[in-house]
């Protein structure tokens, strides 16, 4: 079942959910007002360090000819570009570093090395995802578009290819997520705004022009004689990033522990219903500080969703505070190693290939014996909402005084 | 709640605007969100630029929390031209006479609190760069 109403499913009354938002609240005053020079330098250390790499990364591989070169180049290559999309790109463009009024350093300027246009992940991510985190109908990361990841998605044949589909979204993720934001559901139902549609096809064009003219055709020719090698190596550099970053953005999300919910939980939320969302909507995995930064500190995933735009340097001091607080409320603290969060989510992928009655769940709310209906593919359009909705409504001046 | 068109629907009035069900145009929240985390400017819906620019009344500014979505500083300053007279629209307290533009690099987004009577979210400004009377511009 998905949830819809995450106060009964933790067991909290309204008083202790709105005491929990306090607490969390006061994590984020402290983190706000601690920020400093120090955090200043991490990102620009971080920064020179992976642009470092790079550069050593593509000079070595104009010696691509050489086993050796081409080994040293591509792992170089791949772990500058994982860096450049998981700890930088995407924690620059949710604002995290725009208190610094470093004019590059900036939500608004920063352009990541991956085929999506970064206008079109920060509606995508930023705000689809982040605000409507794992709320069946809304959000699109729930399974990209092809992948049913919830018992509740209604299942079609198309389903029985979900091993094939995984594996091609892993190795050609940058362009899965590339289309993200295009809402192929609502195109294929001629449901799109065909100025948007324009629009966001000709940043995808452009940007994937020119990520593919850097890596396969400019790099490869300064290369002379060892161009093919040059393109072997950046083809491998870019697998690398897609598998590691689909693998690390899957575990924040699918994990056993972490919830689905329905459109009525999120109708009328409060900040402090927000946060417990977040929270049972989301994993972490466990492992070291290189592993961490690797993955954009989005091991700390719980703490990311509660806290989108504080710096992803300072997550894992906020996840000393936060996890005893879960403790303390008793709200599920999903984590584990890296291995058993993915073997999780690919035992998932592989169930829900099949029609829900050949398989059991294996969620731990599965115990509780409640329907919920399917719903089917694809995003909600706003017209298909209920109408009476304080979120949409607008204010008044009067309404405040009233 | 749900995910919002990413162009302005309503010739006319800025894109955090929309009209009600009665017809008059006011400040919708959601739209705000959108703007605030997608990063986009509240009027034209484009892509923020830094500065970023937001429009409040005198208190407002003191107490840098912001109602009216981020936007282009062109954008705030049409705004105030276009519409400044439809300050109730705008979700304000009070006239243009008192508002004032404040720019910043970054700011933060907070929703409301169940106890808060205010419900609408608000935007706080964790850069200020400059701030100037609307009518001195």
């Amino acid at each position: 079942m998905a949830i819809s109403d995450v106060k009964e499913y933790a067991h909290l009354t309204e008083e202790q959910v709105e005491a929990f938002g306090a607490e969390l609240d006061q994590i984020r005053e402290d983190i706000e007002k601690s920020r400093n020079a120090d955090d200043a330098a991490y990102i620009h250390k971080m920064i020179t360090f992976q642009r470092r790499l790079a550069t050593a990364g593509r000079i070595t591989l104009f010696a691509s000819g050489y086993k050796a070169a081409w080994v040293a180049g591509t792992a170089m290559l791949g772990t500058a570009k994982i860096l450049e999309n998981m700890e930088i790109g995407h924690n620059v463009m949710h604002g995290q570093w725009d208190w610094m009024n470093d004019p590059e350093i900036h939500s608004s300027t920063w352009e990541w090395d991956t085929a999506q246009p970064a206008e079109q992940w920060k509606h995508s991510h930023n705000y689809v995802h982040h605000q409507f985190t794992n709320v069946l109908g809304y959000d699109n990361d729930i399974g990209y578009g092809i992948l049913r990841m919830a018992r509740e998605q209604r299942w079609n044949v198309f389903n029985l290819g979900q091993p094939i589909y995984n594996a091609l979204l892993a190795l050609l993720f940058q362009w899965g997520v590339a289309l993200h934001d295009l809402d192929v559901e609502a195109i294929r139902k001629l449901e799109k705004d065909p100025e948007v549609m324009k629009k966001q096809l000709l940043q995808i064009w452009q940007k994937g022009r020119r990520q593919f003219i850097k890596d396969y055709v400019v790099y490869p020719a300064l290369s002379g004689p060892n161009w093919k090698s040059t393109i072997s190596a950046n083809v491998t550099a870019n697998l690398m990033r897609n598998v590691w970053a689909y693998a690390i953005i899957f575990c924040g999300h699918f994990p056993d522990g972490a919830l689905h919910f329905t459109e009525e939980e999120v109708e009328d939320e409060t900040r402090a219903e927000w946060y417990l969302r977040q929270a049972l909507g989301s994993a972490n995995f466990e492992g070291g500080e290189v592993l961490h930064i690797m993955s954009g500190n989005l091991g700390y995933q719980i703490e990311h969703h509660l806290f989108p735009d504080l710096l992803s340097n300072r997550y894992a001091e906020i996840a000393e505070r936060v996890r005893p607080l879960f403790a303390e409320y008793g709200i599920p603290y999903t984590t584990g190693p890296l291995h058993k969060q993915y073997g999780q989510t690919l035992r998932t992928i592989m169930k829900l290939t099949l029609p829900n009655k050949f398989t059991k769940p294996d969620r731990e709310y599965a115990e509780i014996n409640v329907e919920t209906p399917e719903v089917p593919r694809g995003r909600k359009k706003p017209e298909e909402l209920p109408g009476k909705r304080s979120e949409l409504g607008g204010w008044s001046s009067s309404r405040q005084s009233a | 709640m749900a995910p919002l068109p990413q162009r302005p629907m309503h010739e006319g009035l800025p894109f955090a605007v929309e009209p009600t069900a009665d017809g008059s145009p006011r400040l919708r929240r959601a739209r705000v969100t959108q703007c605030a985390l997608s990063r986009i400017c509240g009027v034209c819906a484009q892509n923020l630029e830094r500065p970023i620019a937001f429009l409040g009344d005198a208190a407002a500014v003191e107490a840098n929390s912001f109602v009216l979505p981020p936007m282009h500083v062109e954008c705030a300053e049409k705004l105030v031209v276009e519409h400044g007279s439809s300050w109730e629209m705008l979700a304000q307290d009070g006239p243009v006479s008192q508002w004032e533009l404040v720019t910043t690099a970054g700011y933060e987004y907070t929703t409301p609190r169940r106890e808060d009577s205010d419900k609408r979210v608000r935007l706080t400004p964790n850069a200020v760069l400059g701030r100037v009377p609307v009518l001195h511009r």
